[in-house]
């Protein structure tokens, strides 16, 4: 056996008793050629007499990405008058591409010889592919066999998806067919080729796989093509203006917040500037309040010495000093009114000054209040609060459950964005990881068309525990709905479980970097509908 | 490859439908001396509370095991009572063409066309006995269709297709039908042999599935049915002496299975005469492992005589 990049399989339906077989006959790595899936048709498509299949197939194995190029022609088994039976053969290149048209040359050389040396009659002379009479030789083996060319953004995970195109199979045209094929491949996990109207009859019939025409003025492959461009671009210009319109978001934000910054900078400057006012004002007073106290003790002390001296009569002394303590209370009460800080602007709640006000007002006050007082209606005052406050959140703790349990259909994007606007008036920082969290949710291929009514999300229900991880909530997903979901997704569960928790964020708790499946009920599970 | 300069013209997909009658012969002439299959103890009597009862089929390809299946859905169907969708499990869209398939090639006289190997195609039915007795309640059977090339494959040792295991490690309730063909019956014997151990080392005990053997094409014998039991019994202990030590041991039962006359028209082979008899046997066998009683049950003493008004 040569040591290539490339391996060729012949294959066969031998009925009675081995059934489907295949054999490498060139091969690199045996271990590789031992895990090539099965060659086998399904029920979806049919080899008829008279007729061929050829197929372009993309293949994961460990490291290895496989395109295999095949044939499938009509044979009889032995024992056995079934229809659908082949013989075919495989040309599969490891990592890299070959020249299509030599491709398609070796693969009807080794075709041709295969069943001419193995069939009589359209009937199989053996019955196992090991003991199949190969090609020694193909003429244009050395140009395939160290395959150079390289496979641009094909995505290898399976697709679970089949197309077949009936259209002209001649190599030329083939040649083509399997050169614009690599692209679709993205979509499509094996493309099949048949001129057959019979095979692309049976394909509409059964209805498994999805049948294209490509003869005449049909050109649904080209469209295809088109079709994967055009989705491919649209997502692309989705992306951008969706970017854009993010940028846009957090740039209003950004002024809005700037803004809210300035006028509650100029608000507390203006406060901070009456407050000085104030204070020098008060420490004025503080020399008046001194000088008019100085005043009422000077003249109460004259008084004294005039007493002691027995300069004056007691009651006439007694009436000055009375009228004097009538002035000073007078006085007193006068002196004190500037120094309420009354006209200090009621704090705005963002000020950092907030608290220093208050506590500067209360202090100012604490002379016409005593403490006891002042403290006992200070309590009451947070006691009523704290009664309001209770009454209100409770009101909204019922509105919620009533929303979460009769509303809860409303688009979970809107709820999204406006949480994220939310978020931006708050703790502006967060906002710029947001975005990132959203451009990391890849989409789903295919997009989920659907989700799961009413009783389907029931019965998924009923088979997930709370605390489960989200791979195993998955995994009862996919199990549950083996045609809507398994199908389309098996091999994306990462991404579709990414996209489960965006759509039931309320379901899921995350510890330790992993996701739980925590409480309610997953609602919104995605779809697709053939 | 042989018409490459043809013109291709698009096509114009329209389904041509045609239908054929039914050429169904008089079964209940043969019922009595047919119905003799030894039935093994039910695991249960009563329904088990799994989620469906499983049909596994095992025999290499060609052995007749999808005729086997598409016999019994038709019986079912259409003499025993109703087949249903199971509600809640939707069938893929695979299963629901085979199942189509089925039906429709049945009646037509077609044979099913062979399985793909490496992937198990699994029919979620309801089947619902026109039996009005309580105690033939409707069941939930589950069919997996598999290719015969995967049961070849465990020969010598090797290991199920992942498709398949799955099955075999789950732990559900299986009624599993080995089927051989009367001309090749000699060459399985051992590979039947490596399959009942394969359960065993799977922790599947005997007691607690059901089993049963059949003798499929049994046509090819020359006769429709068998005359005695022992005319069976003597063919199993010739042509598959390891098999039927180990099947008599554990008491499973045996069966042949005719579909009718096959004939072959130039290409094709076809039925000509489509005979239920055998189809019916198995799916009684089926009915009353699965729920203890049989499926013509006649009733219980008061609904006897609730029936007789």
């Amino acid at each position: 056996m040569e040591n290539t990049s490339c391996y060729i399989f012949a294959f066969a339906t031998f009925g009675h008793p081995n059934d489907f077989r295949q054999t490498p006959f060139k091969y690199n790595n045996p271990d590789v050629a031992k895990q090539i899936k099965v060659f086998d048709l399904s029920n979806a498509i049919k080899v008829f007499p008279n007729s061929t299949i050829y197929s372009i197939r993309k293949e994961r194995i460990g490291n290895s990405k496989l395109i295999s190029y095949s044939i499938y022609t009509f044979a009889q088994e032995q024992a056995s008058k079934r229809d659908g039976t082949f013989i075919g053969s495989s040309i599969i290149l490891e990592n890299k591409l070959a020249e299509e048209k030599y491709v398609i040359d070796c693969l009807n050389e080794f075709h041709q010889k295969l069943t001419e040396n193995n069939l009589v009659n359209g009937v199989l002379k053996v019955n196992h592919s090991k003991d199949f009479i190969p090609n020694g030789t193909l003429t244009d083996f050395d140009k395939i066999k160290n395959p150079q060319i390289e496979i641009l953004d094909l995505n290898f995970n399976s697709n679970n998806n089949s197309l077949v195109v009936y259209c002209d199979t001649s190599p030329n045209k083939l040649e083509l067919f399997f050169k614009n094929s690599i692209d679709l491949l993205n979509v499509y996990d094996t493309i099949y080729f048949t001129k057959s109207n019979e095979v692309a009859e049976f394909v509409i019939q059964k209805g498994i796989f999805k049948l294209i025409q490509n003869v005449e003025d049909k050109k649904d492959f080209e469209k295809e093509i088109n079709n994967l461009i055009e989705e491919r671009k649209r997502k692309r210009e989705r992306s951008i203006s969706e970017f854009e319109r993010e940028v846009q978001r957090i740039n209003d934000d950004k002024d809005r917040t700037i803004q809210e910054f300035k006028t509650q900078i100029e608000q507390s400057e203006r406060t901070h500037f009456e407050n000085e006012r104030k204070l020098k004002e008060s420490k004025e007073d503080i020399n008046k309040i001194g000088q008019f106290y100085d005043d009422f003790l000077n003249k109460t002390n004259g008084l004294i010495s005039q007493l002691r001296h027995n300069n004056g009569k007691l009651e006439e002394v007694k009436q000055i000093h009375n009228n004097n303590k009538i002035l000073f209370n007078n006085g007193v009460g006068e002196l004190k009114r500037p120094n309420y800080t009354t006209t200090i602007a009621k704090p705005k709640p963002k000020g950092n000054l907030h608290t220093e006000h208050t506590r500067q007002d209360n202090d100012n006050r604490s002379s016409h209040r005593t403490r006891s007082n002042e403290e006992s209606e200070k309590i009451g005052y947070r006691i009523k609060i704290y009664k309001v406050a209770t009454l209100v959140l409770a009101f909204l703790l019922l509105a919620t459950w009533i929303y979460v349990l009769f509303f809860k259909t409303s688009s979970e994007t809107d709820i999204e964005t406006t949480q994220n606007q939310e978020q931006v008036n708050t703790i502006p920082q967060e906002q710029i990881q947001t975005p990132i969290e959203t451009t990391k949710l890849e989409d789903l291929n295919p997009l989920p068309n659907s989700k799961l009514n009413d009783n389907d999300f029931r019965r998924v229900a009923k088979n997930i525990t709370y605390q489960s991880k989200i791979e195993d909530v998955v995994k009862v997903i996919f199990d549950k709905n083996p045609t809507d979901i398994k199908s389309n997704y098996i091999g994306q569960e990462n991404k579709y479980s990414k996209h489960l928790i965006e759509l039931n964020k309320q379901c899921f708790e995350e510890k330790d970097g992993l996701y739980y499946f925590t409480k309610d009920t997953l609602r919104q599970i995605p779809s697709f509908k053939k | 490859m042989s018409n490459d300069n043809e013109n291709l013209k698009p096509l114009s997909f329209e389904n041509e439908e045609e239908l054929k009658p039914l050429s169904l012969e008089n079964n209940t002439t043969h019922q009595s001396n047919d119905d003799f299959v030894p039935i093994s103890k039910g695991a249960n009597n009563e329904i088990k509370n799994e989620d469906s009862n499983f049909v596994f089929f095992f025999g290499v390809s060609a052995s007749g095991k999808s005729v086997i299946l598409s016999s019994i859905l038709y019986y079912l169907s259409s003499q025993a009572g109703v087949l249903s969708p199971k509600s809640g499990a939707p069938n893929s869209k695979e299963a629901q063409v085979l199942l189509a398939d089925f039906f429709e090639n049945i009646s037509k006289g077609i044979l099913p066309n062979r399985t793909t190997r490496d992937q198990v195609t699994r029919i979620d039915l309801k089947f619902e006995p026109s039996n009005k007795s309580k105690k033939v309640p409707p069941i939930n059977l589950t069919f997996l269709e598999t290719a015969g090339a995967n049961h070849q494959d465990i020969n010598k040792g090797n290991q199920y297709h992942s498709s398949i295991d799955s099955y075999l490690n789950a732990k559900i309730p299986l009624n599993i039908l080995i089927v051989t063909s009367y001309d090749s019956a000699h060459k399985e014997d051992s590979l039947i042999y490596q399959f009942l151990n394969r359960l065993v080392e799977k922790g599947i005990e005997s007691r607690f599935v059901n089993i049963i053997l059949v003798i499929s094409k049994w046509d090819l014998s020359g006769k429709g049915g068998v005359t005695s039991e022992d005319e069976l019994e003597s063919f199993i202990s010739e042509r598959l002496p390891m098999t039927n030590n180990r099947i008599n041991a554990y008491e499973f039962s045996k069966t042949y299975f005719t579909i009718g006359k096959i004939e072959s028209n130039g290409n094709t082979e076809k039925i000509t005469n489509l005979n239920l008899d055998s189809a019916e046997i198995i799916s009684k066998w089926l009915y009353e492992c699965i729920t203890g009683y049989p499926l013509d049950y006649e009733g219980t003493f008061w609904e006897r005589i609730k029936f007789s008004f």
